[in-house]
């Protein structure tokens, strides 16, 4: 090779080199600025957010946090790796010590700024995207672009350091290493792969605890961590120790392992399961993060059934209730306030319970029946005979059969006999109307309650005053003496809410997922170029072009597809956990689909890429 | 003799940025069981020539016939089997694989043709014993020597028993010790197998060890040069001619015997 020859791969091969750094940190920036947009959304902040989304939310910030250092510091070896024979020369051609230092700082820093500012825009650009797309998906009013001032201080704040204090450990790495070994730089081979038997059984063992835990045993504070941290070190030693030890084992069946092309990528995967252990980690538990909390929000979206009252608010007092007057009045004092014109009514009726599971019915008078629904005078009620309002099934569970005809009440030797089963009236309560007569003969053996009605305009933007209502008269948890149902509310619990929650969830399956993604893309390019060397002295000796492409497919499908099949299996494990005892009673339908819906983007993502490096090599080796 | 590789006419013209013609009109004929060398300064397309006798790259004109078969008229896929039954390479820089042991490697080619493993061991067995490297079989390329490294990739290159081994600069990255091991390992094998070889050098005590050794110069056939009874005295005939061609110096500083 000449000198200029040599001057031009220098450079050629330090701007790849270059780029790949500085496209990888843009990418960990924008990742980590756009979740903390997300996360510091006033639309966010100020909502009642559930409390395990809340939480779930601030534990993806930190995965994301910790997964943005390991990224950089990942990048930053990469970008090292193809550079220590530069360093080598510059050392001996007589730079200082010092002069190297100022030099890698400077690059360090410079890179970092830019990719600092090009995250943040790329993230801004991102986010605006997936505001909208995600709020079409969701079917919410899409949040706005607002000036993230808090996140953009947090990710400055956090990334700026980072690279400080990259450049500083960069530094620390090339001073303790002799100039020859930075000479031969990358071109050192690397060592055989070992695998130790105890370790690999420690890490089924940590597996195999954290699966068998998360099945079996009671769930708190402690055996979640417990459980998280068995599958964290397990998920570890399996890429770096079982995996390596299996494919030892199978080096063994010499009958398989010399048949084609066998023999380069299980060899070649040895290498690469070992070197990729913690790419391949972070991607599974990442992955996994990802799906469980998508799977986990999107439950939400299914769990409520809307139900419809004829009435923008409705409030019941018991007998009991010495606050009534008091409460009334703050009702009233709450609309006045806000200028809301309303219709006030009241009803006395009785609370009981129906069939044999007891479930709570209001039984309501004919005549006040007619005040709430006026079409009920077209049908006339016999003595004995009532209308129901209410549904059959809920939440799965059948409150009445379709075909009910008598109805027996709690504490009523006789039944009523059903003339019809109607659509619900109120949102607190089942309503049975009942004639004059039957309703007197109830009155005796059953507690009397006030029911307050109140209707008015505009409701939904009423969410405030309903939340002031409900503190004040229902409290914290229940108040035994009153119920209190707004729609409003209702509206923002079982449509609002659940929305927010799965957007939330895709938000932050869709961020894991590109880091994810992104991770692997890196990877397989870093090595592309020793793979196009590798495959074109191969194919010298007569590998087919064919069997170049079945070997790298194999590479490719296993680099994609394992830490995904992980993350799949942690994924059950985590769902199951959260459907015995999170109560999230349909998690694990939502889950399947979460990860069918991830398994398709990650396929379309494999064959993208797959097509594009395929290719790559084609042209190189094959021309 | 029948003439078992015949090169008639062959131009080579790389068009990149700046056209380039590195070869012109290449004729010449090597015998069964011949062990040519082709020689010539550096950027006189020694390499060119080989990757297009290798099938490796595609001739502008002219014809390359092996055997009686004209390889560049084959299929992609054919083309990959004809190199894996008919030729066996041997690089300058070995081109063997870093993940696998040097058994590994040598086996690569049995493999692919989907040899029985037993089969394998046995081939494997009889020509490392020939070559001296069996007892070094379990270990990796960067736990061996330069020379002992080109031991396994000849061994990988024989161990189907080509029809035309290749090499190109196999002694380039070796002392001079190894390059003499390297030399006699070759030349027994041509004597003892009947294979016929080419092999690109800028090394004139390797070339000395070939039957005959052709110059190029600036992609032109300059001139060739038949050992007789002597090797010393074709050793002495190869300087000549290079000092002719008026190579680098260079060159002729490898000089060793
Ligand atoms: N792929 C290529 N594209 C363009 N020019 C090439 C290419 N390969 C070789 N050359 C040129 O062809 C000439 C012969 O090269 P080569 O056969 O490698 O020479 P040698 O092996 O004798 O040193 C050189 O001038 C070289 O620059
Ligand atoms: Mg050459």
């Amino acid at each position: 090779m000449t000198f200029p020859q040599f001057a031009y791969k220098n450079i050629t091969r330090n701007l790849r080199a270059y780029l790949a750094f500085y496209l990888s940190s843009s990418f960990a920036v924008m990742i980590f600025f756009m979740f903390a947009m997300f996360i510091f959304h006033p639309a966010l902040e100020t909502g009642y957010m559930n409390n395990i989304a809340k939480k779930g939310m601030v534990f993806a910030e930190w995965v994301i946090f910790v997964f943005s250092i390991l990224f950089v510091l990942y990048s930053v070896s990469a970008f090292l790796k193809t550079r220590k024979s530069e360093f080598g020369i510059l050392t001996i051609q007589g730079a200082s010590p010092k002069q190297l230092r100022l030099l890698i700082t400077l690059e360090n820093v410079f890179i970092g700024l830019a990719s600092i500012v090009t995250g943040i825009i790329g993230g801004t650009v991102l986010a605006k995207l997936f505001f909208t797309a995600g709020s079409y998906i969701v079917e919410m009013e899409p949040l706005e672009l607002y000036f993230p001032l808090k996140a953009l201080g947090i990710t400055i704040g956090v990334f700026l350091p980072l690279f400080v204090l990259i450049s500083q450990f960069t530094l620390f790495i090339i001073h303790s290493e002799e100039v020859v070994s930075l000479l031969k730089g990358s071109v050192k081979p690397k060592r055989e792969p070992k695998s130790s038997i105890p370790f690999s059984i420690l890490g089924m063992m940590f597996l195999g605890g954290g699966f068998g835990l998360a099945l079996f045993a009671g769930i708190d504070i402690g055996s979640a961590v417990i459980i998280t941290v068995c599958t964290v070190i397990g998920t570890y030693l399996f890429y770096s120790q079982l995996s390596v030890w299996v494919l030892k084992l199978l080096k063994r069946n010499k009958k398989f392992y010399r048949k084609g092309t066998n023999l380069l990528w299980i060899s070649d995967l040895m290498y690469r399961v070992k070197d990729n252990a913690r790419l391949f980690f972070i991607v599974s538990i990442v992955s996994a993060v990802a799906f469980t909390a998508t799977g986990t929000l999107a439950t939400y979206k299914s769990m409520f059934t809307t139900e419809d009252s004829l009435y923008e608010m409705e409030f019941l007092s018991y007998s009991s209730n010495k606050d009534e007057n008091e409460q009334l009045t703050y009702i009233q004092q709450q609309f006045e306030q806000k200028n809301i014109d309303y219709e006030q009514s009241k009803f006395k009726v009785i609370e009981t319970g129906q069939g044999s599971s007891n479930y709570p019915v209001l039984v309501l008078s004919y005549k006040d029946g007619i005040k709430i629904l006026p079409e009920l005078k077209t049908s006339k009620l016999e003595e004995g005979k009532g209308v129901y309002f209410g549904q059959t099934e809920r939440e799965g569970y059948t409150v009445l059969q379709d075909n009910t005809t008598d109805l027996q009440l709690n504490n009523q030797q006789m039944s009523i006999k059903l003339q019809s089963i109607e659509q619900p009236l109120l949102s607190l309560h089942d309503v049975l109307v009942v004639d004059e007569n039957t309703f007197n003969l109830l009155k005796q053996g059953n507690e009397l309650v006030t029911f307050y009605a109140f209707q008015f305009a505009n409701s939904k933007e009423n969410l405030d005053i309903s939340q002031k209502i409900h503190d004040h008269i229902v409290g914290e948890t229940y108040n035994p003496d009153a119920r209190y149902s707004s729609k409003a509310i209702e509206y923002y619990q079982t449509v609002q809410l659940p929305s927010l929650s799965l957007f939330i969830g895709l938000f932050i399956g869709i961020i894991f997922f590109l880091a994810a993604g992104s991770f692997l893309y890196f990877r397989l390019f870093t090595d592309l170029y020793e793979e196009r060397k590798k495959y074109k002295s191969l194919a010298k000796i007569g590998l087919s072009e064919k069997e170049m492409v079945k070997n790298a497919n194999i590479q490719m499908a296993i680099l994609f597809f394992l830490p995904f099949l992980l993350a799949i299996v942690e994924t059950g494990f985590a769902l199951q956990v959260l459907q015995r005892e999170g109560g999230f009673s349909n998690v694990f339908q939502s889950g399947v689909i979460t990860i069918l819906g991830f398994l398709g983007l990650q396929l379309l993502y494999f064959i993208v890429i797959r097509s594009s490096y395929i290719k790559n090599l084609k042209e190189y080796v094959y021309r | 003799m029948a003439d078992v590789l015949q090169v008639q006419d062959l131009n080579k013209i790389y068009d990149g940025k700046a056209i380039f013609q590195a070869l012109t009109n290449i004729t010449f004929n090597v015998e069964k069981g011949e062990f040519i060398g082709v020689m010539g300064p550096s950027g006189s397309g020694k390499t060119t020539l080989l990757n297009l006798i290798s099938t490796i790259d595609r001739p502008t004109s002219g014809q390359v016939i092996v055997n009686g078969q004209e390889p560049h008229k084959l299929k992609k896929g054919k083309l990959a089997e004809f190199r894996r039954k008919e030729l066996g390479f041997v690089f300058q820089d070995f081109n063997l694989l870093d993940t696998l042991t040097l058994e590994e490697n040598i086996m690569l080619p049995l493999t692919l043709e989907r040899v029985d493993s037993g089969e394998i061991d046995k081939k494997v067995q009889a020509i490392t014993q020939k070559l001296g490297i069996d007892s070094i079989l379990n270990k990796r390329t960067y736990e061996v020597s330069g020379g002992q490294k080109q031991r396994t990739a000849i061994a990988r290159a024989i161990i189907h028993q080509p029809f035309l081994l290749l090499a190109d600069e196999p002694t380039g990255n070796l002392d001079s010790k190894s390059s003499k091991d390297v030399m006699q390992t070759l030349q027994m094998i041509n004597e003892k197998d009947k294979t016929t070889m080419l092999m690109v050098t800028h090394d004139p005590s390797a070339a000395s060890y070939c039957d005959r050794v052709i110059f190029i110069k600036d992609g032109k056939l300059y001139n060739e040069v038949y050992k007789g009874t002597n090797q010393k005295v074709f050793f002495q005939q190869i300087l000549d001619v290079l000092s002719m061609l008026g190579g680098d110096p260079d060159d002729l500083s490898t000089v060793r015997l």
